[in-house]
């Protein structure tokens, strides 16, 4: 379980978060939503303790990690991947080291087992080709797709999963397909997941369709389901605090100003 | 009148506070990042083969400038004494002192300074653009410290390269010297290389393979720390850069002067 206790984040004179409070449960799913600028990735930074905020808390499964030593939040991030905004592959590095670095980063790591869940990892985003490229020879998309990939890798593999604007700069038809691989991860793998996005069709499609896995072990995509998925809840930020939280009933509903103007 | 001028010395005495405070920021910074960064190297994991890449990289890349360098640094010291040397008569010394100048000084002067635009830019770019594509931040969200992994194998890697790139710079130049000698002042091969094995003692190889480590140190941190404090985009890379050759270059000129006198005081001290 995640939860901000009045985080409070200011770069420089510009103070970007003032008092955020909120929780996530394990396979809870949070879409966080605000212009741009509004502090949403630096959410997710202070969450993996890639920064530490100014003021308040940030309990992970209890503990503060805003107290924590880089050794000791090394042990946390394990149970995190994260995809951010432009991919951020190491452009020295194959794909299969990008996608296999946590892995063979370990003292004794067998490289055939790694090699093996890299293989299996690219083949879930559709990259099996491109293992041996590197992230120059490959397009917007490609790297998201194996920045997801990478994301994914862990011994045991990470549970939460954090979506800074995954589709962000991406073309509809590639978007739709980096989106097919984030409802599968929170449809059949159940993980945890944070997406932050400033584009409400992104987030639409995120609480509103859903991947089935069918008994002969393919794949149903819905666009059109009954409700939007349980355990689902959007969080908007204005002016470095939490404009709305609630469910997409109550999103829709809202008599906020802001909000309404924001959703359009 | 007189607010005016009070106003003009708080704006005055506020920036010269602001600036001092940055400065504070700065040097404890870098302290901590050097000490971190010498730290991991008494500890595991060490990125062996990090180190061995950047010492290819630093050192043997580096390596057809350095002899570029020394080559007609020897050259151009070698008919530049010929002119003070004619007046005392004394032209056939003119292997002493393009050995002197060299192993002395000229020598790790001139490599670190070649080293820091080659070496020292490259490196702030790179650790520049990993910051502002967040390859950084990557590194640390999958477990890895940023420091061990990137900083650590740099400044082994420029600390152990820079001696063997000074003695290759000043073998260079006393060859230069040489060819200038033989061929344009007619002094004898056999009495030039005797000059040079001669006159150098071992205070002055000493002081010119420990001024390298010096240098070594200073242009890698210097490069890794405004490497990794780079902001604001591709223009920010560019600032870094710039920033971080005119940096370690005014450091190792002057830690250059600080380093001669504690040489020459250790000198007298122990009678090298």
């Amino acid at each position: 379980m995640i939860e901000l206790r009045n985080v409070v984040k200011t770069f420089g004179r510009q103070a970007v978060l003032t008092g955020i409070s909120f929780t996530v449960r394990t396979g809870e799913s949070k879409i966080i939503l605000g212009v741009s600028g509004s502090g949403k990735s630096t959410i997710l930074k202070l969450i993996l303790g890639l920064g530490k905020p100014d003021s308040g808390e940030i309990l992970i499964h209890g503990c503060d990690i805003t107290k924590m030593k880089e050794s000791e939040l090394m042990e946390v991030r394990k149970e995190f991947g994260m995809i951010f905004q432009e991919s951020a592959l190491f452009d020295s590095m194959s794909v299969r080291e990008n996608v296999g670095y946590r892995l063979y980063a370990q003292p004794h790591a067998n490289s055939e087992t790694v090699d093996a869940q890299v293989e299996r990892l690219l083949e879930f985003v559709g990259l099996s080709d491109a293992i041996d490229k590197m992230p120059s020879e490959l397009s917007g998309g490609m790297r998201r797709r194996v920045g997801l990939a990478r994301a994914l890798v862990g011994d045991p593999p990470p549970r939460v999963l954090l979506y800074d604007e995954p589709t962000a700069g991406l073309d509809p038809v590639t978007s739709h397909r980096i989106m097919e691989l984030i409802l599968s991860l929170r449809d059949i793998e159940g993980a945890t997941g944070l997406l932050v996005t400033q584009d409400l069709k992104v987030a639409w499609f995120f609480a509103n369709a859903r991947i089935v896995a069918k008994p002969d072990g393919t794949r149903e995509f819905m666009t059109v389901p009954p409700a939007p998925a349980p355990d689902l809840t959007y969080l908007l930020l204005s002016g470095g605090q939490i404009r709305f939280e609630g469910t997409q009933q109550e999103l829709l509903t809202s008599k906020d100003a802001y909000v309404r103007d924001f959703i359009g | 009148m007189m607010n005016n001028v009070k106003d003009v010395g708080d704006s005055v005495l506020g920036f010269i506070t602001e600036a001092l405070k940055a400065l504070v920021f700065d040097v404890q910074a870098f302290s901590q990042l050097s000490w971190r960064a010498c730290l991991n190297v008494f500890s595991r994991p060490l990125y062996m083969r990090d180190i061995l890449f950047h010492m290819d990289r630093i050192g043997v890349s580096s390596v057809f400038i350095i002899v570029l360098t020394g080559f007609f640094t020897g050259a151009v010291l070698g008919i530049q004494s010929e002119n003070a040397l004619r007046r005392y008569g004394a032209v056939s010394l003119t292997g002493q002192l393009v050995a002197l100048t060299l192993v002395r000084e000229l020598g790790p002067v001139l490599t670190a300074l070649m080293v820091a635009g080659r070496i020292g830019s490259g490196i702030a770019a790179e650790l520049g653009s990993m910051v502002v594509t967040e390859q950084i931040s990557a590194l640390r969200a999958l477990g890895t410290d940023p420091i061990r992994k990137l900083v650590t194998p740099r400044m082994v890697a420029t600390v152990t390269m820079l001696p063997l790139l000074t003695i290759i710079c000043n073998f260079m130049g006393i060859l230069g010297g040489w060819m200038v000698a033989a061929y344009k002042l007619n002094i004898s091969s056999r009495q030039y290389w005797a000059d040079v094995i001669n006159t150098l003692e071992f205070s002055d190889v000493f002081g010119s393979l420990a001024k390298p480590l010096v240098f070594g140190f200073i242009i890698s941190m210097v490069a890794c720390y405004v490497g990794l404090r780079t902001e604001g985009g591709t223009e920010g890379v560019g600032r870094s850069t710039t920033q971080s050759v005119v940096s370690s270059s005014i450091l190792s000129l002057a830690a250059d002067f600080f380093l001669n006198t504690l040489l020459i005081h250790l000198g007298g001290s122990l009678n090298l």
